[in-house]
């Protein structure tokens, strides 16, 4: 397969396309920009973050609104029914907390925690 | 899909039709699968005569889309091209620059979408008949262009276009421009090909996988449409549409070669199309349903021995410049008819000023008459083509341009009340 | 066809190229006249389409259409050709043959202008037509086209369609096509069903115009 011939993977069945189309040129790029979902598109957005939610698992109602609500699906709702933060692409933006209806998550400040 | 669409039936049939019920007739040949229209004069009698065939179940299958404008008419048409289907609509002037918005989408994600245009003048002042300046006003969508000169042309035309359009290199959208009422109203015999032939003519119908770039399937999801910042590719997906209308040419005269060798009708390269140009001195160039007629006229003026010969402008987009510089390089005079306007740009008439660009640089090339005629359904006479012939032979033997040009234009057949 | 080329030859003979307008006239040109809802234009179609079904190799049927409405004056034009192909779309100017669905539009001057020299009119009327004023060689034939559209009951909403009777009435006049072709078109057209009364007022016509 040429070089220009690159973006035809994306056709392909779901397991069967690239992670990830890296282009050199514009002769290499498919007819359209697309976006294929991957994990962290344009990035870890781990490290934005200055704040860190904190879930208190003894208070949590497990009603998953921090799930819901989370930008960038860095929320992981786990088999037995809690949740987790993805701290690899949490970005800190404490909409979590804010939204949470028990109040049980809290933001703290990164270098606080590794200050502990 | 396609297995199921195989009750279409047609054959081999000569009939007296409507320019508009041939554009309908070319749709239903190429099995479209999804119309998307919203009725506008001159082009209401193409919806029309669909809708007829989808309701009277000639077109099994195909979904006919009613929608509450042509901005939306040419959005469902974006949104069905993208599940992978083939796609047809049509409109004509102020439609048209209704659809504008979505005409860019469709050349953004390159859906191969064919447009029958029948031509009418932009308002005010308010004007439904032929001029070309609807469809040329659209010239930067990105959209290929062409232009009918006869009822079978319009026919021919809008197959040949899902032949260049579906080319997997090419994904583009594209007009097929007539004039209106002139073609559109009028009756000609058109011959409806046999249905296996055009079946064995196009390219076969996009299937469950959609097009190579785009399709809509929760299997293999995809986002497009994305934002790209000033830093990231988008000049260069800018790039990639003009390399694809560049590249086109090469597909169009493909896609007329093989035409002619499938159904015997011949388009000259299907860029451009010659006609008593061999020994010419003094040429045409035109486009539309005038070069109908103007081949008439040529050969009339022939009769009184003057060597004249006529070019058919088939393609506005991609423009066929290598054509153009051999033919301006082939006769003395070369005078470029325009049925359209180009306000405030070099001649004012917009194919006119595209060959001076084309030319621009070649020695030895024919001087250039730009002329502009037949606006807003203003009736060129057969008469009147002999006359502009016989100005361009004039000017060839005296040297001299014609001395009445407007800024280097002649504007022929300017009312002139007593 | 050949009475057509004579026609012409006599009447070119004070110009100068005579034959070439023979030549040309290896296209005939018919002129309708009609008012809106008349079915003038349809009619235009129709020809088309018999001369093709006769057998002439090449046709084009012009409406001219602009803001039409009931009772406006219409104007529509059918050219048809036995061995050239027809490349022009631009209107008749000097037709050989005038088909005049209303007489009282030969009232109007600028209609009346259209009629020239040598034109053969078929017009829709009881009693002949004033042909005061009329240029020479004018040959006119009438056929009570709304008197037999009345007598059958052959209307629509609001009129007598008169485009049957008056084609009835031409193809005798010119013997360009017969009743039996005209009922090949008309199936093709509008159905089976719908022909048989269509085709007693084209016969009603066919056998009753007559030249004056």
């Amino acid at each position: 397969m040429s070089n220009t011939e690159k973006w035809k993977d994306i056709n392909k069945s779901r397991e069967k396309r690239p992670k990830v189309q890296e282009y050199k040129n514009w002769k290499e790029l498919p007819p359209i920009p697309i976006s294929l979902p991957i994990d962290g598109a344009i990035g870890i957005t781990g490290d934005w973050r200055t704040f860190r939610p904190i879930i208190d698992q003894d208070g949590c109602n497990k009603c998953g609104i921090c799930w819901m609500y989370c930008p960038e699906g860095s929320i992981i709702n786990k088999e037995d029914g809690t949740f987790e933060v993805d701290l690899t692409y949490c970005k800190g933006c404490g909409i979590c907390a804010k939204e949470c209806p028990t109040n049980n998550i809290e933001m703290k400040r990164e270098s606080d925690i590794t200050h502990e | 899909m396609s297995k199921a669409r195989k009750d279409f039936t047609q054959e081999q049939e000569t009939k007296i039709i409507k320019g508009n019920v041939s554009a309908a007739y070319a749709a239903k040949s190429a099995r479209v699968q999804v119309i998307g229209a919203y009725p506008i004069t001159p082009q209401t009698t193409v919806v029309e005569k669909l809708s007829e065939f989808v309701d009277s179940g000639s077109m099994p299958g195909t979904q006919y889309i009613k929608v509450e404008s042509e901005h939306s008419a040419m959005a469902s048409m974006v949104g069905a091209s993208m599940t992978g289907t083939r796609t047809f609509t049509a409109t004509s002037g102020q439609g048209l620059f209704y659809m504008n918005e979505m005409l860019h989408w469709a050349t953004g994600t390159r859906l191969p979408i064919v447009t029958a245009i029948a031509s009418r003048g932009p308002a005010p002042p308010w004007n439904i008949w032929a001029d070309f300046t609807d469809v040329i006003s659209q010239r930067d969508t990105g959209w290929m262009c062409s232009f009918c000169a006869t009822h079978q042309e319009i026919y021919d035309e809008i197959l040949m276009s899902y032949k260049v359009c579906e080319d997997y290199e090419i994904l583009l959208p594209k007009f097929v421009a007539y004039g209106g009422f002139i073609l559109s109203h009028t009756s000609k015999p058109v011959i409806i090909e046999d249905q296996e032939a055009v079946d064995n003519y196009l390219p076969p119908l996009p299937d469950e996988k959609g097009w190579p770039h785009i399709f809509m399937d929760p299997e293999r999801p995809m986002m497009f449409g994305n934002l790209i910042m000033p830093s990231g590719f988008y000049s260069e997906f800018r790039l990639k549409i003009h390399d694809a209308h560049m590249k086109a040419k090469e597909k169009i005269k493909n896609a007329a070669k093989e035409f002619e060798k499938s159904f015997g009708r011949n388009y000259g390269n299907g860029l451009t199309q010659q006609y008593k140009m061999n020994d010419a001195e003094v040429g045409m160039l035109i486009y539309g349903d005038l070069a109908l007629q103007m081949e008439e006229a040529v050969d009339l003026v022939r009769e009184e021995g003057y060597k004249v010969g006529m070019v058919k402008l088939r393609y506005f987009r991609p423009f066929p410049v290598e054509d153009i510089i051999n033919i301006a390089k082939s006769v003395k005079v070369l005078g470029v008819m325009d049925r359209a306007t180009a306000f405030g740009s070099p001649t004012g008439g917009p194919v006119s000023s595209e060959v001076k660009t084309a030319i621009e640089g070649v020695e030895k090339t024919a001087k250039i008459l730009p002329m502009i005629g037949g606006l807003g359904g203003r009736e060129v006479t057969l008469e009147q083509q002999t006359e502009q012939l016989k100005i361009l032979i004039k000017m060839n033997e005296t040297g001299d341009a014609p001395g009445d040009l407007f800024h280097g234009t002649l504007w022929h057949g300017k009312l002139e009340v007593e | 066809m050949f009475f057509i080329g004579w026609l012409v030859i006599i009447k070119n003979q004070k110009g100068k190229s005579w034959i070439k307008l023979v030549e040309s006239k290896e296209i005939i040109e018919i002129f309708f006249h009609g008012r809106g809802g008349q079915t003038a234009i349809t009619a235009s179609q129709l020809l088309a389409e018999m001369a093709y079904e006769k057998g002439f190799i090449d046709t084009i049927a012009i409406p001219i259409i602009g803001a039409e409405r009931r009772g406006a004056p219409i104007m529509a034009f059918t050219k048809i050709s036995e061995k050239k192909q027809i490349r022009t779309y631009d209107s008749v100017k000097e037709p050989d043959y005038m088909i005049i669905f209303d007489t009282s539009l030969l009232d109007i001057p600028r209609i009346k202008d259209t009629i020239k020299e040598g034109v053969i009119i078929i017009a829709n009327s009881p009693i002949p037509i004033d042909t005061t004023d009329f240029p020479d060689n004018v040959k006119i034939y009438i056929v009570d086209a709304t008197g037999i559209c009345i007598k059958r009951e052959f209307m629509h909403s609001s009129g007598p369609i008169l485009n049957i009777p008056m084609l009835g009435a031409f193809g005798k006049v010119t013997g360009y096509y017969d009743l039996e072709i005209m009922e090949k078109v008309l199936k093709k057209e509008f159905g089976e069903k719908k022909v048989e009364k269509n085709m007693i007022v084209a016969t009603d016509a066919y056998e009753s115009v007559k030249e004056v």
